[in-house]
């Protein structure tokens, strides 16, 4: 997702405060969405000199880009029920944010300050943040069991294997 | 002269910095970048044709590119601008621009190189996908050159204020590697259900699992 909004007048300076404090903060509620690959968010006040005609830039721009697992919908809907304050936060200082946040206005909002990617590329397509999160307990539990093989008898052996699918199955 | 936006953005870099992030673009060995150019006049529509031209997946150009996660390049060719309530004199872009963000992670030890180092992957690995895209924006100075490349893509670059990485440690190989790992233990798991639930086979079963477990991660 890449969305350019308008800031309100002053809008610039609450984000950079909030966005002070995002990165002062942990990023657990985020965490606990397991969607989310990759955010960033930029204030934009100019865009690089190359030589171009002047912008009239007479609002402060907003850049919000986000890689996430899943459709456009379902990562809107899961982001207003779980983090509806997190949402004001990051659009309520942008012109035409519906502040009551109802999802269908929300979605035509971020619809209509969104650009069409022109191309993407993604490492690894099919994988998921949870995906990853399993993937690294199963990493360290086997790594671990491995180390500890060489001096288990046979049967100790697959007593503790049998413990580690127990214990790794929703990972599995 | 110091604003207060600039005195804010300010005290939130120190703020960053004084909790390890040494820049307000990186996260652990996770590295945003995020370059902006404007798109020569009338080029925009060769350009897009150029972008979508590119295989997707595995058969991008930017598959060639080292620790690159995702990335995207986008056509900014107007900003919604007629909101209720937005100024009867709104900002007004007079010229296109191209994004290009990245989202890189790299080895502890080449980490703290980036994005210089991806810069020149760039030109070493992608010469002539990166002119092909670039010649339509304003400035470029062409690719053979590596430093003036790099030199551009440096100027291009916009700081961002707020970055958010789910595992900003972990290269994309190593999320690979750890993937390979969990097929590798739900197919081993499978294999040897019989003895991993009987009573017998317990030394064979030992056995695979130290001879197989130790190329789960390759």
């Amino acid at each position: 997702m890449t969305v350019f909004s308008l800031l309100r007048p002053g809008g610039s300076y609450v984000q950079r405060a909030f966005f002070a404090l995002g990165r002062l903060g942990q990023a657990t509620n985020v965490d606990r969405l397991a969607v989310i690959h990759f955010v960033r968010l930029a204030v934009i006040g100019e865009f690089p000199d190359h030589g171009q005609p002047q912008d009239y830039l007479r609002q402060t721009l907003q850049l919000f880009e986000s890689n996430y697992n899943g459709s456009f919908g379902s990562y809107i809907d899961m982001f207003v029920q779980a983090l509806p304050g997190r949402m004001r936060a990051l659009w309520g200082t942008s012109y035409g944010f519906p502040w009551r946040l109802p999802l269908g206005p929300f979605k035509h909002y971020i619809l209509q300050n969104e650009f069409p990617i022109d191309h993407y590329y993604v490492r690894n397509p099919e994988v998921t943040v949870k995906m990853v999160k399993s993937a690294l307990r199963i990493v360290q539990a086997t790594a671990e069991l491995r180390q500890d093989a060489h001096d288990l008898d046979p049967d100790e052996f697959a007593e503790r294997l049998r413990a580690l699918v127990t214990h790794l199955q929703s990972d599995l | 002269m110091t604003t207060p936006s600039s005195l804010l953005a300010a005290v939130g870099r120190i703020a960053a910095a004084a909790l390890g992030a040494t820049s307000v673009n990186r996260r652990g060995n996770s590295y945003a970048v995020t370059l902006i150019t404007p798109i020569l006049p009338d080029a925009s529509d060769e350009l897009r044709d150029v972008l979508r031209g590119f295989k997707l997946g595995s058969g991008s150009p930017l598959a060639k590119v080292p620790d690159v996660h995702f990335a995207r390049w986008v056509v900014i060719d107007r900003l919604r601008l007629d909101w209720p309530g937005a100024p009867k004199r709104p900002s007004r872009l007079r010229s296109q621009y191209l994004l290009f963000s990245a989202d890189l992670t790299a080895p502890a030890y080449r980490a703290a190189c980036l994005p210089g180092t991806f810069f020149r992957d760039l030109a070493h690995h992608i010469p002539d996908e990166c002119d092909a895209v670039w010649k339509h924006c304003m400035n470029f100075p062409g690719v053979d050159e590596v430093d003036h490349f790099v030199k551009y893509l440096s100027h291009s670059q916009i700081d961002i204020d707020l970055y958010y990485a789910a595992f900003p440690d972990l290269t994309p190989s190593d999320i690979s590697r750890a993937i390979n790992v969990r097929q590798g233990f739900a197919q081993f798991v499978l294999q040897h259900q019989d003895a991993l639930v009987g009573d017998r086979g317990h030394d064979t079963l030992k056995a695979a699992y130290i001879k197989e477990s130790a190329s789960w991660a390759v």
